[in-house]
């Protein structure tokens, strides 16, 4: 990560003559602070793993302490290149080109690798390039192999410089070497190379001179007192350990870190798991609370659909009727026309009473649906005998069939049709129909002698108005008015309950606390309920 | 050299695309189908559907009180006629029943016919009645028959005096009592069996 820089770094070179040597640096800040220091000149049959292994013991084993192995420096030749910006792909085999006209050897025989030091003029870049033999690599490789733990970077101290000691003239040339290869900043960065023959010509250069690993930011420790020879070897390795403790090191190890696979390092590992187990349970947790919306959107539409099948299928029960209401009206109407089509019998015989003068007598008399006929005998001729009964509105036809005479006695054969009697409950039950008034009913008949009326038939009221006229109400039969009803009309007529069949038991009120009781989903707003 | 690590990332990349393009096969070929994800405007919708199904069903309610209304105006009226179910020699002790209560006797009393459809909701029962009665009786006898409920009403009626019997109240009568029933089709509207 290129945010996070390590705190301790450990680094080992070795040189020509046998001679390792290793730093075990930490990072305060800025500064580099050198915590330990191993060197171990190897005898002959040593190996480059039993004396990283012992170096490893000496300055102390921890896996997490990332670990470069710098090698022999002497045996790594580099070269600078000013390259335009390209892809790593295109990089490579553009230096696969270049190695080509450096070195008289085959590819294969060398192993190669570069290092993107930084900008250069325009948009191009400065790549350091690094090439050694194969089986030095090889060397290298099977070195690390055999210390049982991984290793982070193998890179020559000469690929770390810039910007570790950048403005500084540095000398990476082991001890014992005639020839020390001075590293000079160069005008417009990299580095160029000279040979210097004493390592006192130039005093101020790191890894010459009396102090050779004098520098700003670093803090030698136990090397502070090492003499000059002795802390020249450990140039490359402190080199390495600034720069494992830089902030190029992170980024630097994605572009230029060729270790093999089994031999990078497994770090952290602990750090990791959390780390991966922390995302896991992000990813769950966001797909929990994903399918947790999922399924409570998906229950909420599920409780929506059911409540609109609940109110379906109680809206199928009041829609189950069909035309019930125009079935109601015919049987209102059919029932109203039976009851007020009515004609009575005990009526017209107490019309005839009070029609006729009480010296004529009924000698016979049948009714059949209103139609009268009628056989009258009267003593005396009076002319007016019938004159009340012709005249009477209670009769809508009257008609003389016979007149006999029979010494003093007069004979009458007269039929009679009577008047419907509800002829204005017609009207009133016309203005129900069209929805104009309820049933208006006539006050009871008032038994009386009837007046000298027109003789005029009428299929209206007397005064021929739309209204009843209370105050000359039509007549009724004789006694308890069988249709008396209250003022409300027939709708709030008492009806005792022993009168009413079973199956015409009130149905009740209608569900509505069904409806009510209905659940509705939760989140439907209050008011709206 | 520095390219392994460009395509570890590679086949990684290759391997996530198959496992997507796997599972997308499996939705895609199989019955599991893809999961509906629902949103917002789905639980509104369905929500205003339920409302507007609400809505209506409280329309239809209304409906439903205006006819149970509506029924019971009718009910009542019913009331002035015999039931559907009713046997016609009911109707004949009932009318019976009235004579005796009026102490009026008769030579004979009986049903005529079948029934008769007056219309689809109401059909008629007639019952024949004669005999020598007296006068006073017949009075309260029709009195009876025009108060009775349900409703009685004669269809004929003829009154002929018996001037050579030892009472001059004693009348022959003969008469056809109607009543009017209703109809098994009445019957069932009025029991509420079609609004439920």
């Amino acid at each position: 990560m290129i945010f996070f820089r390590e705190k301790r770094c450990m680094s080992f070179s070795w040189d020509s003559q046998g001679g390792y040597y290793g730093v075990l640096a930490q990072r305060r800040g800025e500064r580099v602070a050198i915590r330990r220091t191993w060197h171990e000149q190897a005898s002959d049959q040593a190996t480059i793993s039993e004396m990283l292994a012992k170096g490893i013991a000496t300055l102390g084993e921890n896996r997490d302490i990332p670990l470069i192995v710098g090698g022999n420096v002497s045996r790594v030749f580099f070269h600078e290149l000013v390259l335009p910006a390209m892809s790593p792909e295109n990089l490579a085999r553009a230096l696969e080109f270049e190695i080509a006209k450096l070195t008289p050897s085959r590819l294969e025989d060398i192993h190669w690798n570069y290092r993107d030091v930084g900008p250069a003029e325009g948009e191009q870049r400065l790549i350091r390039l690094l090439c050694m033999p194969a089986d030095e690599w090889q060397r290298w490789i099977e070195g690390a192999s055999g210390l049982g733990r991984g290793v982070d970077v193998f890179m020559p101290a000469s690929a770390a410089l810039d910007p570790i000691l950048a403005e500084r003239q540095v000398c990476l040339s082991p001890e014992g070497d005639d020839a020390l290869y001075l590293l000079e900043p160069r005008d417009g960065g990299g580095r160029s190379v000279r040979l210097v023959k004493s390592p006192m010509e130039v005093q101020d250069a790191f890894g010459l001179g009396p102090r050779p690993l004098a520098c700003e930011r670093l803090t030698l420790g136990e090397l502070d007192s090492a003499s000059p020879e002795q802390a020249r070897g450990f140039a490359p390795a402190v080199v390495l350990a600034m720069y494992g403790l830089s902030r190029r090191f992170a980024s630097d190890r994605k572009q230029t870190a060729d270790v093999p696979r089994e031999l990078r390092p497994r770090r952290h590992g602990m750090l990791k798991a959390v780390a991966a187990m922390l995302v896991l349970y992000l990813i769950a947790a966001l797909a929990f609370m994903t399918i947790r919306s999922i399924h409570r959107s998906n229950r909420q539409i599920g409780e929506w659909k059911n409540y609109d099948r609940q109110l379906k299928a109680e809206l199928a029960r009041y829609s189950a009727g069909g035309d019930v209401d125009a079935r109601l009206v015919e049987l209102k109407t059919a029932l109203l026309q039976a009851i007020l089509s009515r004609k009575s019998v005990p009526d017209a015989l107490v019309e005839l009473t009070t029609s006729l003068d009480h010296r004529v007598f009924a000698r016979r008399l049948s009714w059949s649906d209103g139609k009268l006929n009628v056989y009258l005998t009267a003593k005396t001729d009076s002319p007016d005998t019938l004159l009340a009964l012709s005249q009477s509105d209670f009769f809508d036809k009257y008609t003389l069939v016979k007149r006999e005479s029979t010494g003093n006695m007069l004979t009458y054969q007269v039929d009679l049709e009577q008047k419907d009697y509800f002829t204005r409950g017609e009207e009133v039950l016309n203005q129900q129909r069209s929805g104009e008034a309820g049933i208006l009913v006539p006050p009871p008949r008032k038994i009386q002698k009837s007046p000298p009326r027109s003789r005029t038939p009428s299929t209206s009221f007397p005064d021929g108005g739309d209204l009843p006229d209370l105050d000359n109400p039509p007549r009724l039969p004789v006694g308890d008015d069988p249709f008396r009803l209250p003022s409300g009309g027939f709708g709030s007529l008492p009806l005792p309950p022993a009168q009413l069949p079973a199956e015409m038991a009130p149905l009740g009120d209608p569900p509505l606390s069904d409806l009510e009781k209905m659940p509705i989903p939760e989140d439907t707003p209050r008011e709206e309920r | 050299m520095a390219s392994e690590t460009t395509s570890g990332r590679r086949y990684l990349l290759y391997g996530l695309l198959i496992v997507g393009l796997g599972i997308g096969y499996l939705f895609m070929f199989s019955n599991m189908g893809f999961p509906s994800i629902p949103f917002g405007g789905d639980i509104a919708s369905e929500s205003s559907r339920a409302e507007a199904t609400r809505a209506e069903l409280v329309k239809q309610q209304k409906l439903y009180r205006h006819r149970l209304e509506e029924l019971a105006q009718v009910r009542q009226l019913a009331s002035f006629v015999y039931p559907a179910d009713t046997d016609a020699n009911a109707i004949v002790r009932q009318i019976e029943k009235l004579a005796y209560d009026s102490g009026m006797s008769y030579s004979s009393l009986r049903r005529i016919g079948g029934r008769s459809e007056e219309n689809s909701f109401l059909r008629t029962e007639e019952v024949t009645i004669n005999g020598q009665v007296d006068i006073k009786q017949l009075a309260i006898f029709l009195k009876e028959i025009e108060n009775s409920r349900p409703l009685l009403e004669w269809s004929m009626f003829s009154v002929t005096p018996r001037p050579n019997q030892p009472s001059p109240n004693l009348i022959y009568i003969s008469g056809r009592i109607k009543a009017y029933l209703l109809t098994d089709e009445a019957g069932a509207l009025l029991s509420g069996e079609v609004m439920q």
